[in-house]
């Protein structure tokens, strides 16, 4: 387990240290949930029916733009590669670095949900859900979109490919962590149960997602 | 023989290029390549690291003795573990952001050799003679960004010291180095040697340490499935 905590503690002082990564999705983020309400006009209404599914794919959005960085600068150096010679097989390395991505990008995003909430006119004591929901769906993110950064390691314009591979199986957290937050805001059907099923997404994406991960590193780096 | 490659093909896309190559080498031995450019050095060393598979043939490692395995029955010849093998490659395995110290501590706790040091040297300790023995001691605290080409090889060069294996593969190991890092390298791979290690090493410059075998490698342009004629 060293080994493995050895790699945590190294992907998140790098993406802390090279900060790019985490300032972008934040960024990003914040700026498009802040020009939403101007594109749409002053009716604060409509800004509250819509502001669970808008902070949701910002949400996703944002996390999108940062996947690429799980596995690429560790490839490139060629860190990943001497990886394969260590004593943590290749699902645990791809575990610990989207676990290390969902740290210092999902947690930051998440607990970002507030402000954003605020910005769409939301109340305070309906903030919490936000970040909860938000809290037990990103790991899922993380995780598929691990998958879809081992795939595209060797390609020369793999960043863009990503999102059209990935962004397809986000829409399962997409639609229950919308549920879940509607379904609290508008007291309109059962949030808990969405709130269920979006951890069920998550807790399947880590017990499945590093051996599709694992299978995609060995085949970039033969 | 610890270390036997038999009837080894390896491919490159469609192209054959080590065909049926025989080697086998006990400990303490070492083994040089040569051959020109694109002969196909790097991709055997990557087939012995685990990184190609063979097109046929095979790469095993017995680590007690043992007679000649069965090399029909395919569980009879395993290839080498992952964990016996130091690989050092073109890249140097270096995260740029990183200091010096920071690079080492984590493959030190990479491959858990921090915790699992039975001689009274801690963690700490042993990172220091590492770190003496390729003089990084005064570049310790500089991130590996900024070291010149040569440092950055010693840096890379570090990590054979750092957790003990039987198996090292050197591609280009002297790349950018001067030649005391040179020569700090072949006292390195001697003490290996001495100490009933394996070498393989592909190099245009004389490493500077007796190789026990030598394998010229000549270009092979044979294609690999025999429909493509």
């Amino acid at each position: 387990m060293s080994a493995f905590y050895a790699l945590l503690k190294r992907d998140i002082l790098l993406s802390l240290r090279e900060g790019g990564t985490i300032g972008i999705a934040l960024g990003f983020n914040l700026i498009v949930v802040s020009i939403l309400p101007l594109g749409l006009g002053p009716d604060m209404n409509l800004l509250n029916q819509i502001a669970p599914g808008a902070l949701w794919v910002t949400l996703l959005l944002s996390l999108l733009l940062s996947l690429d960085r799980i596995f690429l600068n560790d490839y490139e150096e060629g860190t990943l590669e001497l990886m394969v010679h260590g004593p943590l097989p290749l699902e645990m390395v791809g575990v610990a670095k989207a676990l290390a991505h969902w740290l210092t990008v999902g947690v930051p995003l998440s607990l970002m949900t507030p402000v954003m909430g605020l910005l769409m006119n939301l109340s305070p004591e309906q903030f919490g859900i936000l970040t909860l929901a938000a809290l037990i769906g990103t790991p899922a993110l993380s995780f598929i979109g691990a998958i879809g950064a081992a795939l595209t390691l060797g390609l020369k314009r793999g960043g863009l490919l990503l999102p059209l591979l990935i962004l397809p199986f986000f829409i399962p957290t997409l639609i229950f962590g919308v549920s879940a937050t509607t379904g609290f805001l508008f007291a309109s059907g059962n949030f808990e149960s969405s709130l269920a099923l979006l951890a069920a997404i998550t807790l399947s994406a880590i017990a499945l997602a590093p051996f599709p991960i694992a299978w995609a590193l060995r085949f970039n780096l033969s | 023989m610890p270390l036997i490659i038999k009837k080894l093909s390896l491919r490159r896309g469609s192209r054959l290029l080590i065909k049926d190559l025989s080697i086998s080498l006990d400990k303490g031995q070492s083994l040089l390549l040569t051959g020109p450019n694109g002969v196909g050095k790097t991709t055997l060393i990557r087939a012995i690291a685990g990184f190609i598979p063979p097109h046929s043939g095979h790469i095993t490692y017995l680590s007690t003795p043992q007679p000649e395995p069965d090399f029909e029955n395919h569980n009879g010849a395993p290839p080498p573990e992952p964990e016996l093998i130091h690989y050092i490659g073109h890249k140097n395995g270096l995260r740029t952001s990183l200091t010096v110290l920071e690079n080492l501590e984590f493959w030190q706790g990479f491959y858990g050799t921090a915790s699992s040091n039975t001689e009274t040297n801690t963690a700490e300790t042993a990172l220091k003679v590492v770190m003496k023995t390729f003089s990084l001691t005064t570049l310790m605290d500089i991130p590996a960004g900024y070291l010149s080409a040569g440092q950055k090889r010693r840096l890379g060069l570090a990590r054979l010291l750092l957790s003990k294996r039987p198996l090292w593969l050197l591609d280009e190991p002297t790349v950018s180095l001067d030649r005391l890092s040179a020569e700090l390298l072949a006292k390195t791979a001697e003490e290996h040697l001495k100490q009933g290690g394996i070498l393989i090493a592909a190099t245009h410059i004389p490493l500077g340490i007796p190789f026990t075998k030598e394998i010229e490698l000549s270009p092979n342009y044979e294609p690999a499935y025999a429909d493509q004629i």
